[in-house]
C-alpha cells in the first residue's frame, strides 16, 4: 500500500532545493530590460553612472539648451531644485533620518541620489541611509535593494559589515529576494575579512548553495567555518541532515538531527529549524517502525496550528500501524477543521477506507472510496481531459502549496503588500518621483518573480497531477479489495460480533467533550473516533 | 417593622435555578453512559485537580432593606476526587460590617416613624456538600484558554444574629476559574434560610481566592 | 473600620484581576496565527431579539415582576450593541409599604413611585466563550459578558390602567452589570443577566435622586 513517508523525506530535500543532483532547473528568463532611465537620472538597481546630457553646440538645427532645460525636456526631474543637490540636501536626509523622521529622509535623500552620479562623494551614504529609512518604513525588498548596492559596489567600503547586517536581519524575518542576495552577492563576491557573525550568515549560505548545486565537499568547507553553536550552526548541521537522509543513511540523520535537539539551540529563534527536525526524526523512526517513538516525537512539534496539516495525517498513518485506529481516525476527523481547509489531502481518503476496512466496516469503507471520487472527481476528470491544469481550482491550490513554490509566494506576496503601501507615500513622494521609482522596482520584481513562479507552478501542477492519478489507482485497488472481503465467506452458522462497550466515566482525570462541530484548537490531537470492530477471528474464516 | 424582601429572592432564586436546570436539559444532547458508536469524542488529561483547598473570601449580603452587609470568609474544603467535595468549614464574619441603607433615615425624616431594629448578621458557620458535575475551558477575549468549573454546594449550618444563633440551611452555585496548579479563583452565590424566630433568609455573593494544598497528591492524566 | 474593609476588599479584587490576567494557564501550544482558541464559533450571534422576565428586587417599598423585550446587534464575537431593552414591571407592595399605608395617616401610595416602565441601551462586552462537560456525558456552551450603558426609566406610584400620572417620575441614568449565556441549540439561548441602574436626574422635577434599581432577567434569546 502506499506510503507517502519517503516521500515527505523527499519533501523535506526540496525545501532545501534539490540536492540530489546538480540543479537542472532550467535558469529563469532574463529580466525584462527596465524601461531606459530619464538622462541625467541614476539608475537605482545598477551602478551605471548617468549619461552626460548631450551637448547643445553641435547639432545646427537644434536650439541650445542648458542642462536644467534639456533635464526639465526629458522629465527626469522638475523646477531648479532638483539641479541644486548638493552636500545639504545629502545632509538634510541624513539628519531627518537620525530625527526618525524617515519619510522625509528618503524624499531628500533620493532628491540627492537621482540628482547625483553614482560616484558622488556621498553617493553610497546615500544609498545606505536610504536603504536603513526604507526598512524602518517596513520597504524591506526596497531596503534590500539598496543595501545590496551598498555591499556590492562598495563605493564605501567601510559600510560592508553594516549593510551585510541589515541584510542578514531582513532575510531572518522576512522573505527575500534570493537570487539577488544568495546568488549575486553572497556567492559571488569576496568580501575580505568578516567579523563572525556575518562571516557565519556568508559561509552558511554559500555552503547551502553548494549543496545545492551538488558540490558537497565545498559546501562542507564552508560550514566547517561557521562558529560552532551559533544560529546559523544548527541550521547548516540540518542541511548537513537532510543531506544524509538524501543519500538514504537514517541513522547518520538521526543522529544529526538529534543533535540538533539536545544542544543549547535557541527555542524561540530557531523554532522552525527545531520544529523541522522533530518532524524529520519522527519521520526516520516511523520508517524504521518505532510507531510508538514516532508519535511522542510529532507530539512534541509546536509549530502553529493552520500549518500542523501534515504532522496530523502522518500521525494518522503513526496511529493506523499502532493499530489504535479511533485515534487514527480521530485525527483525520481533526483535517476537517477550516484551518486545513485548503490543505490538499487525498491520502485522508485512503488512510480512512483502510481503517474501516481493518474494523470490517466494508460498506463505509467503500463510501470513503466514493467520497474521494467526489472530492477530486473533477480535478481528475482535468488531467484525463488534458485541460489546462491552472484553470482547476483544487489543482491549483495543491500546486500552490508545494514547498519549493512557498518562498516564492511568500516573497511575491510581500512585494505585493509593500506595492500597495506606497500609496500611503504618495503625499511625500510623488513629487520627487521616488514613489514612482520604487514602485517601477517592486513592479519589475514582481513580475520576474511571477514568471518563476509560473515556470515552478508547471512543474509542481504535473507533480500534483500525477499524485492524484497514484491516488486514484491506489483508491481502485482499495475498492476491488473490499469488494472481495465483503464476500468471504466463515465457517458456521452466522453470527454477529458482540458489541463492545467502552463506558465514560462521570469524572475522573479525563475529561470527555462530545464533539459537536466546534474545533477547538487545543482538542485537534485528541479526538477519537468511536467505532466498534466487527471483524472475526481468523479460525473462523474460510 | 418587618420586611420580606428575602421572600422575593428566595422565591426569584429557586425559580432561575428551575429555569437554568429545564435549559441544560433541554439544550443538552441525549446523554449515553456508553461512548457512542460512530461518534467523535474529545478526550483530554483534567488540566487541574483540587485536593486539599483553603481559601478566603470577600462578601456581599444585600438582602436587608435596612442594612447591606459585607463580609470576610475562609473555607476548607476536602475535594475527595473530581466530583465530590466537602466544604468541612465555612466561615463568615460580617460583624460591623453593614452599611445603613439610609431606610430608616428616609422613613424617619419622611413620616417620623422609627422601625424596629432588624438583627444584622454577625457571622455564619455552615458545612457544605460540594458537587461539581461540570468542567471546562473558556476562550478569553478570543485569544487564551483558562480552565475553569462549575458546582454546587448543599449544606447545614447556623448564622448568628445580633440577638442569637439560629440554625440554618444553604444552596449555592459557583463558578472555579483555576490560574494555576495551586491557585484559583471562585465566585459564587449562596442563599441561606434561617429557623428561628420564624424564617428568614439570607443571600451571599463571595469571592474567593483559593489555595490548592498538595496538589502533586492529584497528578494530573498524560496524554495517551 | 468600614473604610478600611472595603479598601481591603478593593485591594483583593485588583489582585484577583491582575493573577487573572498574569496567571492564566493557556495551552500555548496548540497557538494560531490566524485563529483564536476556537476555529470557528458554533455557537454564534448575529441579530438577537431576547423575550423573558425581570425581577426588580431591591426596593424596600415594592417588589417588581416584568417582561421585557430586547434586540442586539453582535458585531463580532467580542462586542455586541443592545439597542434596545424595554421591560414592563408588575409591582407587589411589601408588607412594610403596607403597614406605613395602614398606621401613619400622613402616608399616601402616591409617596412611592415604583418602576413601571424602563429602557437600556447598552454595550456588550463578552470576554468569555466557553463550554462545560456535563458529568462527561454532555457538552453546554455559554458565554459570560459585561454591560454598560444609559437608561430611561418611567416611574408612577400605580398601574398604567389606572391612568393616573400624575406623580409620575421620568428618569434618566447609567446601568451596567454582568450576564450570562447558555446555548439550547445553535440558534436559541438562555440569557441571565444582572444589572445595577443608578438614577442620575429626574427629567420632569428637576432632581438628581442617585438611586440604584437592580434587575435580575431571565430572557430566551433567538438567533435571527
Amino acid at each position: 500500500m502506499f506510503r507517502s513517508t519517503t516521500r515527505h523525506l523527499l519533501t523535506t530535500v526540496l525545501l532545501l532545493g534539490a540536492f540530489s543532483a546538480p540543479a537542472q532547473q532550467s535558469p529563469p528568463p532574463p529580466a525584462e530590460e527596465p524601461p531606459p532611465p530619464a538622462a541625467g537620472a541614476p539608475q537605482g538597481q545598477t551602478a551605471a553612472p548617468a549619461p552626460a546630457p548631450a551637448p547643445a553646440g553641435g547639432a545646427p538645427q537644434q536650439p541650445a539648451l542648458s542642462e536644467e532645460e534639456l533635464k526639465e525636456l526629458q522629465g527626469a526631474v522638475g523646477g531648479t531644485e532638483k539641479a541644486a543637490a548638493g552636500p545639504e540636501v545629502f545632509d538634510e536626509g541624513v539628519k531627518a533620518y537620525y530625527d526618525k523622521n524617515y519619510v522625509f529622509a528618503c524624499k531628500r535623500l533620493w532628491d540627492f541620489m537621482s540628482a547625483s552620479p553614482p560616484g558622488e562623494k556621498n553617493y553610497g551614504y546615500a544609498e545606505f541611509f536610504m536603504a536603513e529609512s526604507l526598512a524602518r518604513l517596513g520597504f524591506t525588498h526596497a531596503a534590500i535593494e539598496y543595501y545590496f548596492n551598498v555591499a556590492k559596489n562598495r563605493t564605501r567600503p567601510e559600510l560592508l559589515a553594516d549593510a551585510l547586517s541589515a541584510i542578514e536581519a531582513i532575510t531572518r524575518k522576512n522573505p527575500f529576494d534570493e537570487d539577488l542576495i544568495l546568488k549575486d552577492l553572497i556567492y559571488d563576491t569576496s568580501f575580505g575579512f568578516l567579523r563572525d557573525d556575518l562571516n557565519d550568515f556568508v559561509e552558511y549560505y554559500r555552503g547551502l548553495l553548494d549543496y545545492r548545486n551538488g558540490f558537497i565537499r565545498w559546501g562542507e568547507k564552508h560550514f566547517a567555518s561557521i562558529t560552532k553553536d551559533s544560529y546559523y550552526y544548527f541550521k547548516a548541521r540540518y542541511v548537513q541532515a537532510v543531506y544524509e537522509l538524501v543519500r538514504q543513511r537514517l541513522d547518520d540523520a538521526l543522529k544529526i538531527f538529534q543533535e540538533i535537539l539536545e544542544s543549547n539551540i535557541s527555542q524561540l529563534e530557531q523554532a522552525d529549524v527545531i520544529n523541522n527536525a522533530r518532524q524529520s526524526i519522527a519521520r526516520i523512526l516511523f520508517e524504521q517502525k518505532k510507531y510508538q517513538q514516532a508519535y511522542d516525537m510529532y507530539e512534541q512539534i509546536r509549530l502553529a496550528v493552520e500549518n500542523q496539516a501534515s504532522v496530523f495525517l502522518e500521525e494518522a498513518w503513526t496511529m493506523y500501524y499502532l493499530q489504535d485506529y479511533r485515534r487514527a481516525m480521530g485525527l483525520l476527523y481533526a483535517l476537517e477543521a477550516p484551518a486545513f481547509y485548503r490543505f490538499f489531502n487525498p491520502e485522508k481518503y485512503l488512510l480512512k477506507a483502510l481503517i474501516y476496512q481493518n474494523l470490517c466496516h466494508y460498506n463505509v469503507s467503500k463510501d470513503a472510496v466514493s467520497e474521494f471520487r467526489r472530492g477530486y472527481g473533477e480535478a481528475l476528470a482535468a488531467v484525463y481531459d488534458r485541460v489546462d491544469l491552472e484553470k482547476n481550482e483544487i489543482l491549483m491550490d495543491a500546486a500552490l502549496q508545494d514547498p519549493t513554490l512557498d518562498g516564492l509566494s511568500r516573497f511575491a506576496r510581500l512585494l505585493d503588500t509593500e506595492m500597495g503601501r506606497l500609496d500611503d507615500f504618495s503625499a511625500a513622494w510623488e513629487e520627487n518621483g521616488l514613489n514612482n521609482h520604487l514602485r517601477r522596482m517592486y513592479d519589475l520584481k514582481l513580475k520576474y518573480v511571477n514568471r518563476k513562479l509560473k515556470i515552478g507552478l508547471d512543474e509542481a501542477l504535473r507533480q500534483v497531477a500525477n499524485k492524484l492519478l497514484e491516488f486514484e489507482e491506489q483508491m481502485n485497488l482499495l475498492e476491488y479489495e473490499i469488494g472481495l472481503a465483503i464476500y468471504k465467506r466463515i465457517k458456521g452458522a452466522p453470527t454477529s460480533r458482540v458489541e463492545e462497550k467502552k463506558s465514560i466515566p462521570k469524572s475522573g482525570p479525563e475529561v470527555y467533550y462530545a464533539f459537536d462541530g466546534e474545533f477547538w484548537n487545543d482538542e485537534l490531537h485528541d479526538f477519537n473516533f468511536f467505532i466498534e470492530n466487527r471483524c472475526f477471528e481468523e479460525e473462523r474464516w474460510e | 417593622m418587618q420586611h420580606d424582601s428575602h421572600r422575593t429572592w428566595s422565591g426569584a432564586g429557586r425559580a432561575l435555578a428551575f429555569c437554568l436546570l429545564l435549559a441544560v436539559g433541554a439544550g443538552a444532547q441525549a446523554a449515553e453512559d456508553f461512548l457512542e458508536q460512530g461518534k467523535v469524542y474529545a478526550i483530554q488529561p483534567r488540566a487541574f485537580r483540587m485536593n486539599q483547598e483553603f481559601s478566603i473570601s470577600a462578601a456581599f449580603l444585600p438582602l436587608d432593606a435596612f442594612y447591606k452587609s459585607f463580609a470576610v470568609s475562609g473555607h476548607y474544603v476536602l475535594h475527595f476526587n473530581d466530583l465530590w467535595a466537602w466544604e468541612a468549614v465555612h466561615l463568615s464574619f460580617a460583624k460591623y460590617m453593614a452599611i445603613d441603607t439610609g431606610l430608616k433615615k428616609q422613613m424617619m425624616d419622611d413620616w417620623d416613624v422609627s422601625p424596629t431594629d432588624t438583627p444584622k448578621v454577625d457571622y455564619m458557620l455552615d458545612t457544605n456538600l460540594m458537587i461539581k458535575p461540570l468542567y471546562g475551558k473558556m476562550s478569553v477575549m478570543n485569544s487564551r484558554i483558562i480552565f475553569m468549573e462549575t458546582y454546587f454546594l448543599l449544606g447545614l449550618g447556623t448564622i448568628k444574629y445580633e440577638t442569637a444563633f439560629f440554625p440554618a440551611a444553604n444552596a449555592g452555585v459557583g463558578m472555579r476559574v483555576f490560574l494555576t496548579n495551586t491557585i484559583s479563583l471562585r465566585s459564587e452565590v449562596r442563599y441561606y434560610a434561617s429557623f428561628g424566630e420564624g424564617f428568614d433568609s439570607v443571600l451571599y455573593f463571595g469571592l474567593s481566592f483559593c489555595y490548592n494544598a498538595f496538589a502533586e497528591d492529584k497528578p494530573t492524566a498524560k496524554r495517551q | 473600620m468600614r473604610a478600611h474593609v472595603i479598601e481591603k476588599l478593593s485591594g483583593c479584587l485588583l489582585l484577583a484581576a491582575l493573577l487573572v490576567g498574569m496567571g492564566v494557564r493557556a495551552e500555548e501550544k496548540w497557538y494560531s496565527e490566524r485563529y483564536g482558541p476556537v476555529q470557528k464559533r458554533l455557537y454564534d450571534l448575529d441579530h438577537e431579539i431576547s423575550l423573558g422576565w425581570a425581577l426588580l428586587p431591591l426596593d424596600a417599598y415594592y417588589k417588581g415582576y416584568g417582561v421585557q423585550i430586547g434586540y442586539t446587534i453582535h458585531f463580532n464575537e467580542i462586542w455586541a450593541l443592545e439597542l434596545f431593552r424595554i421591560g414592563w414591571s408588575y409591582n407587589l407592595d411589601t408588607k412594610l409599604k403596607n403597614k406605613l399605608i395602614d398606621q401613619i395617616p400622613d402616608v399616601s401610595p402616591s409617596e412611592f413611585p415604583a418602576v413601571v416602565l424602563w429602557e437600556n441601551t447598552n454595550l456588550l462586552f463578552k470576554f468569555f466563550y466557553g463550554k462545560q462537560s456535563f458529568l462527561n456525558r454532555t457538552v453546554i456552551h455559554f458565554e459570560l459578558f459585561a454591560t454598560a450603558g444609559g437608561a430611561f426609566v418611567f416611574r408612577n406610584p400605580y398601574p398604567l390602567w389606572d391612568g393616573d400620572f400624575h406623580n409620575a417620575n421620568y428618569e434618566f441614568g447609567v446601568n451596567g452589570g454582568f450576564g450570562a449565556r447558555f446555548w439550547l441549540t445553535p440558534r436559541w439561548s438562555l440569557r441571565v443577566d444582572l444589572r445595577d441602574t443608578v438614577v442620575l436626574l429626574t427629567f420632569n422635577r428637576g432632581s438628581f435622586p442617585l438611586k440604584n434599581i437592580a434587575l435580575v432577567g431571565l430572557t430566551f434569546g433567538v438567533n435571527l
